[in-house]
Parts: structure tokens; C-alpha cells; sequence
């Protein structure tokens, strides 16, 4: 490399960086970043990397299935009958906040199989079958969490928190069962063939 | 709730490993946090450079400004992929996210630090000092400020109680990436009498450059000279 050329690939290289900083830097204005945080991106463009993918990589909302009218419902009804004055406090909206996540991921999955059912045929029987059992099984969960507002009526009254976790940690059970389910049945072929 | 510029500041020097884990459990917290920690990067780099600029004066304290917040950014960004490699011989490999946030939160920390160091050392700039005790001063406050940064990278990266071996390899990669960084982006100080080098040609590595020119006895002012410099885009 002689001394003359040495210059000329300092200037290559200072334009290159700064041209993938400038690329870096719109992608992340079209992702949504206001522009002057953005154009931080044309000094230090690699460690920015990471931000366009939750920028630009927005995952799809869950598409709602047959079951999120009742499943939104149930968890408000709970919701404001929690919320009352008079109702006695109980630490477990974690537990039914994951309760709630668990039923929506198996209502989206629920959608799935509907869009295949609807093309309709005889070989689509097993998964008919497996999506009833799926559906009453969740109606059951919904059921069961209908059924808390009895424990928290007893809580109210008695302050016996026992029943509503005993009740709690029995629908988590389930719907972990239901989730496993759906899952090690999404690993084997849906239609026998 | 959305992190300001100065109380992510704070965050930074008080609790590093803290803001790496909150990130790292809130991914949404990713838009607010990298950019900003990138700005506290360069203003601080940028104030430490300038304050070292300042024992020449002239286009000097604008260049040592804009060079001191690259030599903080660009070690980092090179040594990366192998700190991933690295971290993945002991455990689950970490996520790209985790690597940018630990690397940025290190560096925007040595930044801010170097920031409290630089009223003595304008102060010092300011006395008849030769320029290889401003340059020993100036290596002394980098390597003073830069170990807690490089600290909270390898912790940063590396979850507790794993082996000692790969987390010194990594400290020692990154050390070595930042000398000759620096050795590339030097002078931060032109000397008296010389022009006022943007980029210098690539001419020895750190060791034998500072061989040469640190523990040499005699006098040899323009070894310090730029062999062939880049001055804002012309050849002098």
C-alpha cells in the first residue's frame, strides 16, 4: 500500500460508515423513532442495530378467535367486582393476568383451526374432534373463574383466602394442561393423512 | 414509565447492571434507552476530548472532541461478536439486544466519568507541561476512567459465578482493541509547531509506537507527528 492510497481508503471508509449510519438512521425514522435520536445512528449505527427489529418488526396482533368475547367479559366482570371498596384485597393479578394471556394464545390458536375447518371435508374430523375438546375444556376454565367470584365472596366475608387460591392454582393447572396439549398436538400432524 | 436523559444518567453511574436487566426484561424499553445512552456516550467522550484538545488549542479541541467519543464507541462495536462467542462457551448464548445495551452502558459510563476528570486535567493542561507528561496524564485519566466501564461490560455480560477465564479474555480483547484504537485515532494532542492532523496513517501498532516514542531518551519532537495526516479531508 503506498502513502498515497493510504488517505484515500480512510475517506472510503469514513463515507461508507456514515452511509450505513444514514441507512441505519432512516429505517429507524420509519420505524417510529423521533429523528434527532435517529441520526445518533450515523456515529454508532452497530449498536443501534437491534432496534429495528422491535421497531420495524412489529409483531401482528393475536388474531381474536371464537372464545375472546367471553374470555374479555369474564376477566372484567372479575375485574370490577375486585375493584369494589368493599371487596377484600387479594395479591393475585399476576395469576390471573398469565390466566388470561394462556386463554387468549389458545383462542388465537382456536382461530387457526377454524380457518382450516372451514375449507370443510371428511379428513378434517380428528381435528374437528380435538378443537371440541379444546373449546369445552376453555368454556370449563371460564366457567371455573365465573365461579371464583363465590371464593372472593367468602374472602369478603370471612377473609379466608385459602379457597380462591386453591381455586386459582387449579385453573392455572388446567389451562397449562390445555396449553401443553395444543402444543404437543401442533408438533404431530393436525390431519391423519 | 419513559427514562430522561438525566435520570438514565444517574442510573448509569449508580446502578449499571441494573438498567442492562431492566432492559432486558422490557424490550420496549430498547427505542428510549440505546439512543440516549449512544448522546451520553458522546457528549461526555466529547467534553473529555475537548478539555484534551485543549493543551494544543485551534481545530485541535474540535478534533480530540469529535475522536474521544469514537475511541469509546468503535472498541465495543469491533469486539462484539467475539464477546458473544466468548459469553457462549460458558452458557446460553446472549441476545444482540443484551450485548448493544451491556456494551453502551459500560461506555456511556467510562464517558461520564472521564466528564469529573477533566476540570484537573484542564487545569494541569494549562501549566508548562511537556507533551509526553500531557499524553502520560491523558493515558493515566482514560485507563482510570475506562476500568469501571470495562467492568461493567464483562459483568454486564456474564452471569455470576462463571468462570473467570473467559471474563478476563474479554477484558483483555477489549483493552487491547482500545489501545490501538486510540493508537489509530491519535494524536488527541498535536504538539506545538506541527499541523493539526485529522486522521493519521497507519504506522506501527500501539506497543512498538510507544516503545518508540514513550521511553525514548532523547528528544524527538516530530516522532509524534502524523506519517502522512488526513486534515478535514485534504492531504497536507
Amino acid at each position: 500500500m503506498t502513502g498515497v492510497e493510504v488517505p484515500e481508503l480512510r475517506v472510503a471508509w469514513l463515507l461508507i460508515w456514515f452511509l450505513v449510519g444514514a441507512g441505519v438512521a432512516l429505517a429507524l425514522v420509519r420505524g417510529g423513532l423521533p429523528w434527532p435520536w435517529a441520526a445518533l445512528a450515523l456515529v454508532g449505527w452497530p449498536v443501534l442495530f437491534p432496534l429495528l427489529r422491535p421497531l420495524g418488526g412489529r409483531e401482528p396482533p393475536v388474531p381474536a378467535g371464537p372464545l375472546a368475547s367471553a374470555i374479555t367479559e369474564t376477566f372484567a366482570a372479575l375485574a370490577s367486582l375486585r375493584a369494589s371498596p368493599l371487596s377484600a384485597p387479594l395479591d393475585c393479578d399476576e395469576e390471573l393476568v398469565r390466566l388470561q394471556a394462556s386463554l387468549e394464545r389458545i383462542d388465537a390458536r382456536l382461530a387457526v383451526v377454524d380457518t382450516i375447518l372451514a375449507d370443510g371435508g371428511p379428513e378434517l374430523l380428528p381435528l374437528r374432534a380435538a378443537r371440541a375438546r379444546s373449546v369445552a375444556e376453555c368454556h370449563a376454565v371460564l366457567q371455573g373463574i365465573r365461579n371464583l367470584r363465590v371464593q372472593l365472596g367468602l374472602l369478603t366475608l370471612a377473609g379466608d383466602t385459602a379457597p380462591v387460591r386453591t381455586q386459582l392454582s387449579a385453573l392455572q393447572a388446567r389451562v397449562a394442561a390445555l396449553e401443553e396439549l395444543d402444543q404437543n398436538r401442533g408438533q404431530e400432524p393436525l390431519v391423519n393423512t | 414509565m419513559e427514562p430522561t436523559l438525566l435520570s438514565l444518567a444517574a442510573d448509569v453511574l449508580r446502578r449499571p447492571l441494573e438498567v442492562v436487566e431492566r432492559v432486558a426484561e422490557q424490550p420496549a424499553l430498547l427505542p428510549q434507552v440505546l439512543p440516549r445512552l449512544v448522546l451520553l456516550a458522546l457528549v461526555g467522550g466529547g467534553v473529555f476530548g475537548a478539555v484534551t484538545g485543549m493543551y494544543r488549542g485551534g481545530p485541535q479541541v474540535l478534533y480530540a472532541a469529535v475522536k474521544m467519543p469514537l475511541l469509546l464507541l468503535i472498541p465495543p462495536m469491533i469486539v462484539l461478536p467475539a464477546a458473544r462467542a466468548l459469553v457462549a462457551l460458558d452458557g446460553p448464548a446472549l441476545s444482540g439486544q443484551r450485548l448493544a445495551t451491556a456494551c453502551l452502558v459500560g461506555m456511556s459510563r467510562t464517558a461520564m466519568l472521564s466528564v469529573a476528570l477533566t476540570p484537573p486535567l484542564w487545569l494541569l493542561y494549562r501549566t508548562d507541561l511537556s507533551h509526553q507528561s500531557a499524553l502520560a496524564w491523558m493515558l493515566g485519566s482514560l485507563a482510570l476512567v475506562g476500568l469501571p466501564g470495562l467492568i461493567t461490560v464483562v459483568r454486564a455480560m456474564f452471569p455470576a459465578g462463571s468462570p473467570r477465564g473467559s471474563q478476563l479474555a474479554l477484558v483483555a480483547l477489549l483493552g487491547l482493541v482500545f489501545a490501538q484504537t486510540g493508537w489509530l485515532l491519535r494524536p488527541f494532542m498535536s504538539m506545538h509547531g506541527t499541523g493539526y492532523p485529522l486522521l493519521c496513517a497507519v504506522d506501527h501498532d500501539i506497543f512498538s509506537g510507544l516503545q518508540v516514542r514513550l521511553l525514548s531518551t532523547r528528544e524527538a519532537p516530530t516522532d509524534w507527528d502524523c506519517a502522512n495526516p488526513l486534515v478535514l479531508g485534504s492531504h497536507r
